[in-house]
């Protein structure tokens, strides 16, 4: 089994991983991975997965793969229970997709994390969904991390939306 | 015979959205196109083709991608093409429109404050021009009608 990365840990681990945390490819994510590493640490007992993207902190009490290629991150988000995640639009949609819990920890501009704030605005439009958690800080992550999360209604993004759009989609690509 | 669409968007959330569509593609002969060669097999057995990535800052990885684009179009002859973003949609959408394709441009749901630098520039090179919020609904476009969410 081939390693990757600078951390040594194999690609695709045979366990079950139950958390997987990924903060993108784009930009590092430094303070979601070392409050994801910390929690690790005081939970030995829970397996964590997570990509951590281009991090200078190395974590030591979790499975860490810099960068995964597509179908390693499929099989790491299938086989996750509660995926944590920086408020990318990509692993949004998938949990809302595939019906998983989601932990968003929202980049800030003001710590350099992002260009802008535009992630705390993205996370705003999800809070309604009750299997989409916000939280803006260690604690916070710490906090819903250990409450138990509502996986039945992680379904409930607006499906009259997406057939209008469908419907719109199809009138115009049939009409000649 | 059934009408041929591009169907085209970057790896990450542009895919997530353009897969989430696909119930308005059926029957259609689909060819996709992304960045990432580890998609085809999500899609299989429709026709995959992978295009470089490249962003709005990159000059040489931009004709690479607009090159690699244009052979892409030229190739499948499409009727119609539609994106989701970003930069591979933009140009499927120039050279489809160039070459006779109705074009379709949906308007990427995390650009929630503004218009995505794509889809702005796209909007001569699009006939049906969406944004997937309400309120960046204009009278000119680009126009609301409905979102994956």
């Amino acid at each position: 089994m081939a390693a990757s990365g600078n951390t040594g840990w194999p690609l695709l681990p045979g366990g079950s991983p139950v958390i997987f945390v990924t903060v993108g490819t784009q930009l590092p994510f430094e303070r979601l991975v070392r409050a994801i590493d910390a929690w690790a640490e005081k939970h030995p007992e829970q397996e964590v997965v997570m990509q951590s993207g281009d991090s200078n902190y190395l974590p030591q009490h979790c499975k860490a793969i810099p960068f995964t290629q597509p179908e390693e991150w499929e099989a790491l988000f299938d086989r996750a229970e509660l995926i944590v995640s920086h408020a990318g639009m990509g692993t949004i949609l998938k949990c809302l997709d595939r019906g998983k819990p989601l932990i968003i920890m929202p980049r800030l501009g003001s710590l350099g994390e992002h260009r802008n704030d535009h992630q705390v605005a993205t996370a705003k439009r999800f809070s309604h969904i009750a299997a989409i958690r916000i939280v803006q800080n260690d604690d916070e992550l710490f906090d819903a991390l250990e409450k138990p999360y509502d996986i039945s209604s992680s379904q409930d993004n607006n499906p009259a939306n997406l057939n209008q759009l469908v419907s719109a989609l199809r009138e115009f690509i049939l009409q000649e | 015979m059934s009408k041929r669409i591009l169907l085209v968007a970057s790896h990450g959330g542009h895919w997530v959205q353009l897969r989430r569509m696909r119930a308005a593609f059926d029957g259609l002969e689909r060819h996709y196109v992304s960045t990432n060669i580890g998609l085809q097999q999500e899609v299989s057995p429709d026709r995959f083709h992978r295009v470089p990535d490249a962003n709005l800052d990159e000059k040489l990885g931009l004709i690479r991608l607009a090159l690699a684009m244009l052979w892409i179009v030229v190739k499948t002859r499409p009727d119609v093409v539609c994106s989701t973003g970003a930069a591979p949609g933009f140009f499927a959408l120039v050279f489809g429109k160039m070459l006779g394709a109705k074009t379709i441009w949906v308007d990427s749901c995390a650009n929630a404050e503004q218009l995505s630098v794509s889809g702005r520039r796209v909007k001569p090179f699009a006939d049906l021009w969406l944004t997937q919020w309400p309120h960046l609904e204009t009278p000119d476009g680009p126009y609301y009608r409905g979102a994956v969410l």
